[in-house]
């Protein structure tokens, strides 16, 4: 098809735009995840579990502002660009994640910390044997949601100078190539449903099995 | 500044607002005829139900600017390839999934003594589904349309781009020209009105979860 | 041995635990009873520091826990909480294993240790090891949670309502569990419950609280029969009652005064002497008793042996009423778990003990 021959006579174009892409979204998911992680389990430690409970709140509200919203606002404030869009993307990545740590460590019973503190374990080792396994499925679900939302945003992002492959897709917009277009589409689509099913098998790995529903 | 950005662009802005919402609501009032019914069809049968949401979760997880130039492409031949057209079938194609998902797993999860009690009565099974798993489905499937609608109020703003309307006119001719007010405005706008559509669904589910029938007596 | 001295709790102006002294004996079962809001369960929770006391002191064999480590202190003591207990991300086996993993045991001794504390709760392990929470029933997972309390080997068990979320015929038969369990291992159980018959069935001592102090602390026998004053009489009530007084065990009420001969032994004497009852035993298989004052008419004192009942020393008064009834013999020789004779029963008996205690 007409797509695949624009992609064969552009590829060295076409694969640096796929590794500006990459390169965007996989800085905006690690910086969203880290942060995310570690701000979900500060705040709910004893004595901060006030202010994870209002954040919870508080991402469950911002998440019905549409990310495109917020990231060409921070956008018209920093300017255009791939080190902004990564820093914008980093930022509005971190609701997602952040959510889903707070309220899926806020969830796990208050018996299962005190049969971990009973058989001895120290806080360190409660977190990391009881509360963090117990709340893996919902944190990779906030990164799966994360990951989406930077692919999807930064295809946008890159019409406004970000670079990356919605470059393909527009100046196929604007110049009507549909091969353009269609080769642009495959390639944004492919990236992100690979990544998703990459990233649902790496949940069934990391979820334990005796805390899927009853066989 | 802002004085007279409101001067300037007050009509448009509100022009653009009307256009916004309109295709939000035919998009999701689409996809919420579609999402229900495609979800009850699939809800007896595991492997249709697996297919259908399949297909959905791909279209779901195809990025926005790409679905909708895909549509740009396929409706050319038939002179639909820009404008509103491709804007709202890229919308509703979108939100298909959270509400087909949501019904899907609304009726699975209906406590099966319910629907023994019905069948029991003598209901036959799509009197049981319109009086007794729907309505018991609904909390769920309404939350489907909120986050579908939700979605909808973003991902509209990229209609500008494939040459429809709405509020996404701010926010790229506002970076293209770096004229922060426009940014700021239509940014403004579209958030304020992701909010309000969220707080809006959110009312109505809560209206019409289980707990609040009961006090209002029995419903036919 | 446990020593609480004076053990205080208090939250703000609230006080749970008011200068609470009770000493538990070594390797037997105490009971913490009360109604809810007692202080039972916050002062089990102070024993392995969950729960730190706001005044008092702790002791165990002599040291006390103010000046441990709170973890090291936890990871020597077992702890059975209701069934929710279990981490549902573990398998059986990796449950189980939580304390000796924490103690830096290898995984060879570790899997050693956990299928031979498998087979101690009956639980087959080849079958059981892998399987997740979610795959057994409320029995089954009680017992994991024993076992997991009991693999390193702790001197001290603390047990929480453990089995408070079972249907009452499951119950009974983790009770039975336990009991046998307690007399091959002999831990020191310190064990809560609100529920009388639980208490009366497993406890060797009981120590009744109410409003976060001490009322009466005692062997279960005297408790029944010496109760300290009508708060107790009343708590005990229905269970100071015929029917609950049938719910100890037998090998707590059994006439001792018995002498046990073999066949070969019996024909030397040519008959039973001053004893007031002999136990006929060959071996291991009991063949029947003579008491005194039994008419023995014929040339061989054996073909006067009484016919019998067997019954275990865990079997409540009340089954061994009914097997009595039943049977229609006269007495029930009660005998342990490796068979040797603990004593007797009979129905008079019985209901002469029910008497005394209702006194």
């Amino acid at each position: 098809m007409s797509a695949f021959r624009y992609l064969a006579q552009n590829w060295p174009e076409v694969s640096a735009k796929i590794t500006q892409h990459l390169s965007i979204v996989g800085a905006a998911v690690l910086v969203s995840l880290v942060t995310g992680v570690v701000l979900g389990i500060l705040f709910t430690r004893p004595g901060l579990k006030r202010v994870g409970q209002a954040l919870v709140g508080i991402t469950g509200a911002a998440q019905a502002i549409p990310s495109i919203a917020v990231i060409a606002l921070i956008f018209a404030y920093t300017g255009i660009g791939a080190r902004t869009a990564v820093i914008a993307l980093s930022l509005y990545g971190i609701v997602p994640i952040l959510f889903n740590v707070v309220s899926a460590l806020l969830l796990v019973p208050a018996e299962m910390l005190e049969a971990g503190m009973g058989v001895g374990m120290t806080p360190v080792q409660v977190l990391v044997h009881v509360e963090l396994p117990l709340a893996a499925q919902s944190i990779v679900t906030g990164l799966r949601t994360t990951v989406t939302l930077d692919i999807s945003t930064a295809t946008v992002a890159s019409v406004v100078g970000a670079g990356g492959l919605g470059d393909i897709i527009f100046v196929g917009l604007s110049v009507v190539r549909p091969d353009m277009i269609v080769a642009g589409t495959l390639l944004v689509a492919g990236l992100a449903i690979l990544s998703d099913a990459g990233l649902a098998l790496v949940q069934r790995r990391v979820v334990s099995p005796g805390l899927l529903h009853v066989p | 500044m802002t004085g007279t950005f409101i001067a300037g662009y007050g009509a448009e802005l509100v022009r653009r607002t009307l256009q916004h919402v309109a295709m939000v609501t035919v998009a999701t009032v689409l996809a919420t005829i579609i999402g229900v019914v495609l979800g009850i069809s699939v809800s007896g049968h595991e492997r249709a139900a697996r297919w259908v949401i399949g297909a959905a979760s791909v279209l779901f997880t195809i990025p926005s600017l790409a679905l909708f130039a895909l549509l740009v492409v396929a409706l050319a031949p038939i002179g639909q390839g820009t404008g509103n057209v491709p804007a709202v079938t890229a919308l509703t194609l979108y939100s298909i999934l959270p509400v087909v998902r949501n019904t899907w797993v609304a009726l699975r999860q209906v406590d099966p003594s319910m629907v023994q009690v019905a069948e029991g009565m003598g209901m036959t099974p799509r009197q049981t589904l319109l009086r007794v798993k729907l309505p018991l489905s609904l909390p769920i499937i309404m939350a489907g349309i909120r986050h579908a609608a939700v979605m909808d109020v973003g991902m509209a703003t990229i209609a500008t781009l494939i040459g429809g309307g709405g509020l996404g006119y701010f926010v790229f001719e506002g970076i293209a020209r770096a004229d922060r007010s426009m940014v700021l405005a239509g940014t403004l706008v579209i958030s304020l009105l992701g909010l309000a559509v969220n707080a809006g669904l959110l009312g109505a589910e809560n209206r019409l979860a289980p707990g609040r029938h009961h006090r209002r007596g029995a419903r036919s | 041995m446990i020593e609480l001295d004076a053990v205080t709790k208090r939250y703000g102006d609230k006080t749970a635990v008011d200068r609470l002294t009770v000493t538990i004996p070594d390797r037997a079962v105490t009971i913490l009873l009360g109604p809810s809001g007692c202080g039972k369960t916050t002062t089990l929770k102070m024993i392995n520091r969950l729960i730190e006391p706001t005044g008092g002191d702790i002791r165990i064999d002599g040291h006390s826990i103010a000046t441990m480590d709170p973890i090291a202190l936890r990871r020597s003591i077992g702890y059975v909480i209701q069934e929710t207990g279990l981490f549902p991300h573990y398998t059986v086996e990796a449950n189980i294993g939580v304390v000796p993993r924490l103690l830096g045991w290898d995984s060879k001794r570790i899997r050693a240790r956990t299928d031979e504390l498998l087979e101690l709760v009956n639980l087959k392990a080849a079958e059981y090891r892998g399987r997740y929470p979610n795959e057994l029933s409320g029995g089954e997972r009680q017992r994991v949670g024993v076992a997991r309390a009991l693999a390193a080997d702790p001197a001290i068990l603390l047990m929480d309502e453990p089995f408070g979320a079972i249907d009452p015929i499951n119950r009974r038969s983790l009770q039975d569990f336990f009991l046998r369990l307690q007399s091959d291992l002999r831990r020191t159980v310190v064990f809560v419950t609100h529920d009388i018959g639980e208490a009366v069935k497993l406890g060797d001592n009981i120590a009744i609280m109410r409003d976060g102090h001490l009322v009466q602390m005692d062997t279960t026998h005297e408790l029944l029969e010496h109760p300290a004053d009508a708060f107790v009489t009343q708590l005990l009530g229905a269970t100071r009652s015929s029917e609950q007084v049938l719910l100890s065990r037998a090998a707590r009420y059994v006439d001792t005064a018995f002498v046990v001969m073999s066949t070969e032994q019996l024909r030397g004497a040519g008959g039973i002497g001053d004893a007031p009852l002999v136990v006929l035993k060959d071996g291991d298989t009991i063949r029947g008793y003579l008491e005194q004052g039994q008419d023995i008419a014929c040339d061989d004192p054996v073909d006067a042996v009484c016919t019998f009942e067997t019954v275990s020393g865990n079997a409540t008064l009340l089954e061994v009423v009914r097997t009595l009834l039943a049977s229609g013999r006269k007495r029930a020789i009660v005998v342990d778990r490796d068979g040797a004779v603990l004593g007797t029963l009979s129905v008079p008996m019985i209901v002469h003990i029910m008497e005394g205690v209702l006194q």
